[in-house]
């Protein structure tokens, strides 16, 4: 429709097609991730440990825009796992504070209305 | 990668972890002990509760005040390192065997780490990066994880306010956070008990424990301190059949249980936004697949010797991550007898001789699943059925060698006992020498 109310459409110049991987922790060898972590330590840092998912998966999640509990799962695994999100969750509710500068109240599930928390002490 | 040896791994700082390894430490080897979280004492940390170390220490301590006891333990005890927030994450080939170590690049051999450590393990971590540990023994110390919503299969929509119970407590006793303020909690196990008390003291409400079996799955002493005092119904022999809500929880729909079938029929609507559950614990037994070592389907953790050796050699397991306790008492006194047992294996005195050991009659399981015939042993068990006035019997090739009198057994409450060399001398020296334990 816009087309025919005669919108141009043209290709960026410098569109990239291709976003880079994340490496995966649970993909590399102890000597891969050692070079990684050299690097950035919070890929030594296993986040949620059923899925092998470090903390730099997590925060690059975070920064692609996956600011919900659901989106970091769908991204990442974290959470996906035998313990569905038992021992990861509260790091991943920190990471995402701490990412995105929200309060950890104000975190959800999938969006407004699934807030997790029901208050502080 | 930095590479270290050590005469034994302990993964795990929990409660079994830091016990096992102080009489390790104590008996003068070398050990290293892998905690992920940034403290020692696992989940008792989180259990603000009291209650515990009535057995160990005659004082009842809250869980930090008990973990505190055993840091104190580890941190006076020379040779031994903690590495925390260290993710035992992948097992490496056994130093020098055959094959390559994980990827290892050419030209970059592990410093030695003892002649003929069978154990290598990458531990990863932020503060300590990554590091590959060699041992010539190992305890495996994990503990449990909570079985959750996908483990019951609970029907309904997915809203956000279901937790696991330990989870909840988790983010109430340590970072300070009320997971709702209208609560169900599906299950009686200990930890649904201990949390319908502490949300009401929160000011949240708790509108009920719904447990499927006809009894209680916590201790007694629970369902009365937690739920009776304050006026919390318990629906036995209900089940949760829906979850209602879209966005966080709304309802559950909560039916009668008839002839072991729900009735939906007969179903009430509960009102609420958080749902718990505390619907059992298994064995957290990751690691243990890593290194190979064979489970136990009926406890969820591995098969063990009578001196807790699992069947891979020099690695040996206790605590929660063996079989799930109720106590933590009981978890102390067993991981203190694997660490003396891995102390006389890393001395080259572990006592091999063995014979089998096999549940009976009204018992699910027992642990360990062999025993010692020259020295004294020590079983855990739980019964199958609830019943007053029972008998626990212990056979050896059909022949009762020892019997003792249970005032009251039910699955929820382990049974322990020891079984001395005395009890079984009496006895005709077959060739069959399984032991039996049953309870009529």
């Amino acid at each position: 429709l816009l087309k025919k109310a005669g919108l141009s459409l043209e290709e960026k110049p410098d569109w990239n097609p291709h976003l880079p991987q994340v490496p995966r922790i649970r993909e590399l060898t102890p000597f891969q991730v050692d070079e990684l972590a050299r690097r950035e330590p919070a890929y030594g840092e296993v986040v949620c440990r059923c899925e092998g998912v470090s903390e730099a998966e997590v925060v690059a999640a975070v920064r692609r825009g996956h600011r919900t509990l659901d989106g970091i799962k769908f991204y990442t695994r974290a959470q996906m796992g035998r313990c569905q999100g038992g021992f990861c969750t509260y790091r991943i509710l920190r990471i995402l504070a701490r990412e995105t500068g929200l309060p950890i109240g104000a975190l959800t599930k999938r969006g407004p209305g699934s807030e997790l928390l029901g208050g502080e002490l | 990668v930095t590479s270290r040896g050590y005469d034994a791994l302990v993964f795990g700082g929990g409660s079994a972890g830091m016990a096992a390894a102080a009489r390790i430490a104590g008996a003068g080897f070398r050990v290293a002990v892998l905690e992920r979280e940034q403290e020692l004492g696992g989940v008792l940390n989180q259990c603000i509760h009291s209650g515990f170390g009535l057995k160990v220490f005659r004082e009842d301590l809250t869980g930090p005040e008990y973990a505190e006891r055993f840091c104190e333990r580890l941190a006076a005890a020379p040779g031994v390192e903690v590495y925390l927030e260290t993710t035992a994450q992948e097992v490496g080939a056994p130093a020098g065997g055959a094959g390559g170590s994980g990827g290892r690049p050419p030209g970059s051999a592990p410093q030695a780490a003892g002649a003929g450590a069978p154990l290598t393990v990458f531990g990863y971590s932020r503060r300590h990066g990554i590091l590959e540990l060699s041992a010539r023994a190992g305890v495996l110390a994990m503990g449990c994880r909570e079985r959750n919503r996908g483990n019951v299969g609970i029907p309904g929509t997915r809203p956000s306010g279901v937790f696991t119970a330990g989870f909840a407590q988790r983010l109430l006793n340590i970072d300070g956070y009320l997971p709702g303020r209208r609560a169900v909690i599906v299950g009686s196990g200990d930890i649904g008990l201990i949390m319908a008390r502490r949300l009401t003291w929160a000011g949240a409400q708790v509108l009920g424990v719904v447990e499927i079996q006809s009894y209680p799955t916590g201790l007694t002493r629970n369902v009365v301190q937690c739920l009776n005092d304050f006026g919390i119904p318990l629906y036995l022999s209900h089940v949760v059949t829906r979850i209602l809500g879209r966005n966080r929880v709304e309802a559950v729909e909560v039916s009668p249980l008839e002839n072991g079938v729900p009735r939906p029929d007969k179903a009430f609507r509960l009102d609420c936004d958080t749902v718990l559950l505390s619907v059992g614990l298994l064995p957290d037994t990751e690691l243990a697949k890593k290194l190979d070592v064979t489970l136990n389907p009926e406890t969820g953790g591995p098969l063990v010797d009578a001196g807790l050796q699992t069947s891979v050699a020099g690695v040996f397991a206790c605590g929660n991550l063996l079989h799930v306790h109720d106590l933590v008492d009981y978890v102390t006194e067993e991981a203190e007898r694997c660490g003396e047992r891995v102390s006389e294996y890393l001395a080259g005195q572990y006592e091999g001789l063995q014979h089998r050991v096999a549940p009976g009659a009204n018992v699910r399981y027992v642990v360990p699943n062999r025993y010692f015939s020259g020295r004294d042993n020590r079983f855990y068990l739980r019964s199958l059925v609830v019943k007053n006035q029972a008998r626990l019997e212990v056979r050896v090739g059909g022949e009762l060698a020892s019997e003792r009198r249970l005032p009251h057994v039910q699955p929820s409450e382990m049974v322990s006992f020891t079984l001395k060399p005395a009890d079984l001398a009496g006895l005709p020296a077959g060739s069959d020498r399984t032991l039996e334990v049953s309870i009529a």
